[in-house]
């Protein structure tokens, strides 16, 4: 289901970026094109089943001692 | 770009959607599991605490007179500095609560709702609708907000009137059983989560025009949405008693399933699912207005317009890699409360207490 929508995505940006051309707004063009490439490699890597590391692995490590700390305290 | 106005009414309307959002259907399960059935007094606590932090968020809201949030940040810490700043706080914030509640709203309907359909297409639609509007502007969101405003209250009072006559007050007995730890305890989640999400507000005084007016739209919001939540948790406590509570996904979208009067009267919860699908939709668009803004700040863009579907494309398929399944979710919902709490209250007074020195310093050198 995610490789029809990788295409719908590119379309619909193409098409923002020709009316961009048109205003000359090139660092839009640029700053978009670099998030949009990101995004579409993101979508062919998971097509691919390559495992990608969640943002919220991270901040558990970071924060479950707090966690556990806070709760046991105020359990006791 | 011209920032658009939006009236004190349509904010106030807009914030209350923002914090109903997934917060509905998410707190009553997370409330109950720590407060049990006392769940109701951290309600009215959280509400309390919350006006504690309101003077705060005023203050900085009158520090920046007529800059946006984001410029303000660059005057605060140096061009480079702030947009570091600046950059971490909306990656690590808006656009992660952006990606997180994407995959809530997956969560919920491909679990309890439409149970045949794969996550994608149903964020595809929502995003599309999302996108419209964050492009459309400040403005527009305020109207529509206006019109939908009264069909959620609608079907708000529908579901919930309706569930009165099923309520026992039994349930909600003995109160403070296990004393006032783990009351506060669930009163401090809920204060972080939706509660101090209400510092992304402040990127929206320039649409509001004035401190004062922003405060009111603030506090209106918060009265609402607040006695929305303890009439809810209230009334999902005492129907399905804490212990069910704890332990369904979505309390408050079971608790309107049991409604049945006379065997004609029942299955509310696709109006609870229509109202939750509306509230999410605002939440979304607030998050990626924010997101977008702010980036574009960083970026040096004058059209933030531009980021709106790179930005949504990274956001639909993070969302499907964010947790991995519902006990990924359970886990992740104990720390978040401690890693937002640093966005939400930390970074507020860091950037209070900075302006209040800068206006000191500027001030000095004038007189000199």
């Amino acid at each position: 289901m995610l490789a029809p929508i990788l295409v719908l995505f590119l379309v619909a940006a193409l098409l923002e970026y020709r009316s961009l051309k048109i205003q000359k707004r090139y660092r839009e063009i640029i700053s978009s094109v670099i998030l949009l490439a990101a995004g579409l490699t993101l979508g062919i890597l998971r097509l691919l089943h390559v495992e990608i590391p969640s943002p919220m692995s991270g901040i558990k490590t970071l924060f479950q001692p707090i966690s556990h700390l806070l709760t046991r305290l105020l359990y006791i | 770009m011209i920032t658009q106005q939006m009236t004190t009414r349509q904010a106030a309307m807009w914030f209350i959607l923002f914090q109903l959002g997934s917060a509905f259907l998410l707190l009553p399960r997370v409330l109950a599991g720590t407060a049990k059935q006392d769940a109701w007094l951290s309600v009215l606590i959280a509400i309390g605490a919350f006006f504690l932090l309101v003077p705060l968020y005023t203050a900085i809201a009158k520090q920046l007179e007529e800059t946006s949030f984001s410029d303000y940040i660059l005057e605060l810490f140096g061009r480079i500095g702030g947009k570091l700043l600046l950059c971490g706080f909306i990656v690590g914030y808006p656009y992660l609560l952006y990606i997180i509640v994407l995959r809530d709203l997956s969560d919920f309907l491909t679990t309890s709702f439409i149970t045949e359909t794969p996550a994608e297409p149903i964020l595809v639609l929502m995003m599309s609708a999302v996108i419209y509007i964050v492009r459309s502007g400040a403005a527009v969101i305020g109207r529509t907000v206006e019109i939908l405003f009264f069909l959620v209250m609608l079907l708000f009072a529908f579901g919930y009137v309706s569930l009165i006559p099923s309520a026992e007050v039994t349930n909600l007995m003995p109160v403070l059983e296990h004393g006032w730890n783990p009351v506060l305890l669930a009163a401090f989640t809920m204060l972080i989560f939706p509660y101090s999400e209400m510092m992304l507000f402040l990127f929206l005084v320039p649409n509001i025009r004035q401190a004062r007016r922003w405060k009111k739209a603030v506090v209106k919001s918060a009265l609402v949405s607040g006695s929305m939540f303890l009439l809810m948790t209230l009334l999902t406590i005492s129907v399905l008693s804490d212990g069910v509570v704890s332990n369904i996904m979505y309390p408050s979208y079971f608790a309107v399933r049991t409604i049945s009067i006379g065997d004609f009267y029942e299955r509310f919860e696709v109006l609870v699912a229509v109202l939750w699908y509306i509230t999410i939709f605002y939440r979304l668009s607030l998050f990626l207005h924010v997101s977008v803004q702010g980036l574009a700040v960083v970026l040096g863009l004058q059209d933030p317009r531009p980021l709106l579907i790179p930005l949504s494309l990274i956001a639909l398929v993070m969302a499907n890699i964010i947790w991995p399944n519902t006990a990924g979710y359970t886990a992740a919902l104990q720390v978040w409360p401690f890693y937002s709490m640093f966005f939400g209250i930390f970074l507020p007074i860091l950037i209070w207490m900075v302006g209040i020195f800068k206006r000191a310093k500027n001030s000095i050198s004038k007189e000199n």
